[in-house]
């Protein structure tokens, strides 16, 4: 196995283990929060379905994306230094998803207000 | 394996993972999305909305997959494109990138619609409500 697929492979778990933290911190909240919002069902199934999308597709696409450059015989820094740069982009990717997401909920909130503050 | 039989085979090979990545997104999103659909008040619009889902997720993928070009500032002729192994690997891990990115994209535009489609659902229901409000007060 090339030196690139080893630092692709461990760069792609750890993208999926970072998603996949954020999804069960934000999920538990999130559910409650969609079910006393949304009238219709399917609708929080639906916004946490794309939230899991959003989180776990995109930090993998962030992993697998060109820039790991290290050569056969590379020191074991020299890993660690490829994939922290590409947990770096994965980890800014993740950041602005939930920005975005966070702003759609927002909006869901602001426009249908849950059933308890009402 | 030659490069020209291997930039032919994961062109196609990258075009069916990004199609499978949509079609699996499609299926993993089709299930909330018809019972919602299935609770609007609006039964044209619901079989609208249905029918629409999955084009409006597979060709977002599609798009972002052929919007890659092999040609590059320094790489423009077909055998020059060629040459080089690693930069065909990159080109096809940048398509993988962009389809997803762009299936991300369409996931969102599709949550913004369906907040629509939810306010709607909201305005006409208070707006129904009102009358017969006015009417028991009467």
């Amino acid at each position: 196995m090339l030196p690139n697929d080893i630092g692709f492979i461990v760069a792609a778990v750890l993208a999926i283990l970072a998603a996949f933290i954020l999804y069960r911190i934000l999920e538990p909240s999130l559910q409650k929060l969609l079910t006393e919002t949304l009238d219709l069902p399917g609708g929080p199934a639906f916004y946490l379905r794309s939230l899991a999308i959003l989180l776990f597709l995109g930090a993998l696409g962030q992993a697998i994306s060109a820039g790991m450059d290290l050569k056969p015989g590379a020191r074991g820094m020299e890993y660690v230094w490829a994939i922290a740069s590409k947990l770096s982009d994965v980890f800014g990717y993740l950041f602005a998803a939930l920005i975005v997401y966070l702003v759609l909920i927002t909006i869901l909130i602001a426009a249908l207000k849950p059933r308890s503050s009402k | 394996m030659t490069n020209e039989q291997y930039l032919v085979l994961s062109y196609f090979l990258v075009a069916a993972l990004c199609l499978g990545l949509g079609t699996v997104c499609c299926l993993f999103l089709r299930t909330p999305l018809h019972i919602l659909a299935s609770n609007l008040p609006w039964k044209n619009w619901t079989r609208l909305l249905t029918r629409l889902f999955p084009v409006g997720i597979l060709l977002p993928v599609l798009m972002g997959f052929a919007s890659v070009s092999y040609r590059g500032c320094n790489v423009q002729s077909y055998d020059q494109i060629l040459r080089n192994r690693a930069y065909l690997v990159n080109v096809n891990h940048h398509q993988l990138r962009t389809s997803i990115l762009y299936l991300i994209c369409a996931v969102l535009i599709w949550d913004a619609m369906l907040l629509l489609v939810m306010v709607a659902v909201r305005r006409s229901r208070n707006g129904n409500d009102r009358p017969m409000a006015t009417s028991k007060e009467s």
